[in-house]
């Protein structure tokens, strides 16, 4: 089994590095933008299904770290470009990017101080509340553009004679940014603190009276997942050369937890997943059908009702006949 | 600048009583069927635009305000026998995800009938006057019909819920599901009931609110946001805390934009003080929220 | 010289109108058994609660070891070696019997940061299975809490407890819901606990296993303690009988 799931992994990293050649063939500098927006998307669901999935916090409103930090980013490059007075700006990555990642952790830490003393469905509603605060905090900003966003005159520097201005070469930084913050994750869930987590999603006041602090690793935990989610912001400001107010509102964080359940909550993939598949359906249902809303509505609800455990969670059974023996049943992996 | 003051006030009155009607019907269906509703606001604009074109085709707010809220507790009861019914015993992610479905649904179809532009209705004629209150301050009497209205709204609620037969089964079904419907109460009338009751408060604030604010898709998100703030205050479950909350809240967002850019003139850089004051005024209501829930997680009246 | 392990003072908790702690006075002295028995509704588990953290009492001091933990949480007591287990089972059902003792061990190794440090993996690996032997779980190490048996939960419960090396225990009825042929493995299991540095606050409402087991018994009435004696002095008290069959 192991082998199989080391040539599988192979296979995904060849796909991935020579995306860009085959896409080329295609005739599509467009499937590159495409597939540099899913990986960014996919490690925002990523940060987001670390909280639901590990600990059981539904936050429906992942996306104001989403949004601050392309916003964070976009006004560094802006004080930098058409100069506001107030912050020295910057158009490096090495950075703006850094601290795209700190104010999105701060801003975590600071919604998770409230947020994490609650529950359950007031979680859910307070969650919501604090990003719409931040949309509006970033939209009353008329000296960034207010609700225009802002422009962003080119994408952040990294030096190295790298130019993140060209398409491919940025895909593969994101690439790289992508993976290397995944194996974080999952560096972290395998470690004691993933442990912990596991226990304190399975029976949290068990853990309290077996020592330890919960709020404290929740808020630790809340805050990472934060600071991944702004620097998929950070990413998408770049791959736009611009941030808008709309990546504060519900429908982002919305969007996140769709891609979370369609995914499925429980495997680590399961983020990335859900940001494909979301993806995908966000390009292709416009062109099948002018109600594509109503349709991905639609099939929000039937997904969430009828596969909860998303496409990782399902498990892919496969009929082996055998000759001169009662049918069987093996399972082909399941994530 | 007092009398300003004072105007302000009663807008933030008036709104917080129509904030009040949505978080009524939010905090009722989370207290007793346990099941958080996104699509509350779809149904508040579904109500705005139902009363809107009523009343443009009867000619009459009467009649549109009726009409209106009488066929949205009907779309709200069809929706909770069909889909939400399942809900209850799901868990919260299933329900949020499930009725943000719904409001994807129900903003492109009320888009397809009605159009992407905004409708703009205006006030009934035999109530857009202004009448004196104190000396020489006018108020527009449809903001007062409102208040009046809202008022007598939650005197009625009160009235519903503790002294009727139907309330008592709706506390008996809040505390205990089971043992209610072992003694007898038709749950599910009794959830059917409360969600079409839900409804039509939302039909009847998005109607009263229509000439006021513009009507258009998308309405319905961002008062919903701010009827979970006033769910989140008041506590989860209170038809008083929904009260309470929402009246605050809209006592605190009328007088923070009207006194937080006055306080702030007083600083030297224009420039600065307009933004900060702009900023401020639009988060005052989660700042709000904030220090309650900091003080209080479980809301001020929670059960 | 006995040590004072725990020493309360008119300890207080109402619920509304009932007084479910009445102003408790309660010691315990080094390597006890002090069992806590009365009727049902007597305030023994909330006592328990509020002992362990679970509740803050509304009146009244806890000293630990000297150490005032009236207004300690759960988790700060439990790491000063107050540990409480629970009457109906409180594991961890999806993760297996190795993952919930490790929860336990890990958490008093405090370890949980500890990213890089092999050594740690195999001190805490081989603490697991020292307790797994110790309840007589070793055999289903990798078996899910949930699929265990219920006798074998009971015992993974007190596990958990033990795993953080407590030096007070609070037992709250461990062997509710045992069959009686499960009964005596567990009695002899917390005889066998009582030592140097640990002593066990046990409620039971099995008659047989609290005089077996007991250094002391309290009786617990309506919130009250009404009695506090070695085993024979409650088995001969007419005041006990009186409350426990209410003459």
């Amino acid at each position: 089994m192991k082998s199989h799931s080391h040539i599988a992994w192979a296979l995904l990293a060849v796909l991935l590095i020579a995306f860009p050649a085959m896409a080329q063939a295609f005739g599509g500098s467009f499937y590159v933008g495409f597939a540099t927006r899913v990986l960014i998307l996919a490690l925002a669901a990523t940060s987001l299904r670390l909280l639901v999935g590990e600990l059981a916090l539904v936050s429906f409103g992942h996306a104001a770290f989403f949004g601050t930090g392309a916003f964070v980013v976009a006004i560094l490059s802006k004080e930098l470009t058409a100069p506001v007075g107030l912050l020295p700006g910057t158009d490096s990555a090495w950075i703006a990017w850094p601290i795209a990642v700190m104010v999105s952790a701060l801003l975590a830490v600071v919604i998770g101080m409230i947020s994490l003393r609650t529950k359950g469905a007031y979680f859910i509603m307070i969650t919501l509340a604090f990003a719409q605060m931040t949309f509006y905090l970033f939209e009353s900003l008329k000296m960034y553009g207010g609700d225009e966003g802002i422009n962003m005159a080119h994408r952040s520097r990294l030096g190295f004679g790298l130019d993140t201005g060209d398409n491919v070469t940025f895909y593969y930084v994101v690439l790289a940014t992508v993976v290397l913050v995944n194996l974080l994750f999952r560096f972290l869930i395998r470690s004691p603190l993933g442990r912990v987590m596991k226990g304190i999603k399975e029976n949290e006041t068990r853990m309290q009276a077996l020592g330890y602090r919960t709020y404290r690793y929740k808020l630790m935990v809340f805050a990472i997942a934060g600071a991944a989610a702004g620097l998929s912001g950070a990413l998408l400001a770049n791959q736009n050369s611009y941030a808008s107010p709309s990546l504060f509102s519900w429908l982002q964080s919305g969007n996140l937890l769709i891609m979370v359940i369609l995914g499925g909550s429980v495997n680590f993939w399961g983020g990335a997943v859900g940001a494909i598949v979301f993806c995908v359906l966000e390009e292709v249902l416009p062109h099948l059908t002018r109600f594509w809303q109503i349709a991905m509505g639609v099939l929000v609800i039937l997904v969430v009702m009828r596969v909860p455990e998303g496409l990782t969670g399902l498990r892919w059974r496969v009929r082996v006949p055998q000759v001169g023996q009662r049918r069987s049943s093996s399972e082909v992996g399941n994530g | 600048m007092l009398v300003f003051l004072f105007e302000q006030l009663l807008n933030g009155v008036q709104f917080g009583l129509m904030l009040f009607l949505l978080a009524a019907g939010l905090t009722l269906v989370f207290g007793i069927m346990n099941m958080i509703n996104l699509a509350h606001g779809s149904l508040y604009m579904i109500g705005a635009y139902l009363v809107a074109t009523l009343t443009l085709k009867t000619d009459s707010f009467l009649f549109g305000l009726i009409g209106g809220v009488a066929l949205t507790a009907a779309i709200g009861v069809v929706l909770e026998m069909s889909l939400l019914r399942r809900l209850y015993d799901k868990d919260h992610l299933t329900q949020v995800l499930v009725t943000f479905g719904i409001i994807l649904i129900a903003n492109q179809a009320v888009q397809e009938i009605w159009g992407a532009q905004p409708i703009m209705t205006s006030m009934p004629p035999s109530l857009s006057e202004s009448v004196p209150l104190v000396g020489s301050f006018d108020y527009p009497v449809f903001r007062l019909f409102i208040i009046v209205v809202g008022l007598l709204i939650a005197a009625l609620l009160a009235l519903l819920i503790t002294k009727t037969r139907v309330g008592m089964w709706i506390r008996a079904g809040a505390a205990d599901r089971e043992m209610a419907r072992a003694m007898g109460a038709n749950i599910n009338l009794v959830f059917s009931l409360v969600f079409g009751l839900g409804a039509a408060l939302c039909a009847i604030a998005g109607g009263l609110l229509g000439p006021l604010l513009s009507i258009n898709v998308g309405m319905g998100e961002s008062i919903l946001i701010l009827a979970f703030v006033v769910v989140v205050i008041g506590g989860i479950g209170s038809v008083q805390g929904a009260l309470a909350g929402a009246v605050l809240v809209g006592v605190v967002d009328a007088l923070g934009r009207a006194l937080i850019p006055m306080a702030l003139r007083s600083l030297p850089d224009q420039g600065l003080a307009d933004s900060l004051a702009s900023t401020l005024s639009a988060v005052s209501i989660y700042l709000l929220m904030a220090l309650v829930l900091y003080w209080r997680p479980q809301g001020l009246f929670s059960r | 010289m006995a040590e004072q392990v725990l020493a309360v003072r008119g300890l207080v908790k109402r619920f509304g109108g009932l007084m479910a702690t009445d102003h408790v006075d309660f010691d315990i002295t080094d390597s006890q058994i002090h069992a806590l028995i009365g009727p049902n509704g007597a305030g023994k588990t909330t006592f328990i609660s509020q002992l362990a953290g679970g509740l803050l009492s509304d009146k009244g001091s806890i000293s630990f070891y000297g150490t005032d933990i009236t207004r300690l949480s759960m988790a700060e007591r439990a790491d000063m070696g107050l540990v409480r287990s629970y009457q109906i089972t409180s594991i961890f059902r999806n993760l297996s019997v190795f993952e919930n003792l490790a929860i336990s061990v890990q958490s008093r190794l405090k370890a949980s940061f500890r990213f890089f440090d092999k050594a740690l993996v195999e001190e805490l690996r081989e603490e697991v299975v020292s307790v797994a032997h110790r309840i007589q779980l070793a055999d289903e190490l990798h078996t899910q809490a949930c699929h265990l048996s219920y006798g074998q939960q009971r015992q993974l419960e007190i596990g958990l407890a033990l795993a953080l090396r407590p030096r007070l225990l609070l037992l709250d009825e461990p062997m509710a819901g045992l069959s009686p042929n499960q009964v005596p493995w567990f009695v002899d299991f917390i005889k066998s606990l009582k030592g140097k540095n640990l002593s066990i606050l046990l409620i039971e409402h099995d008659m047989d296993a609290v005089f077996r087991l007991s250094d002391r018994i309290s009786v617990f009435v309506a919130g009250k303690r009404i009695f506090n004696g070695s085993p024979d002095e409650v088995k001969s008290s007419a005041e006990v009988k009186r409350a426990y069959l209410g003459e």
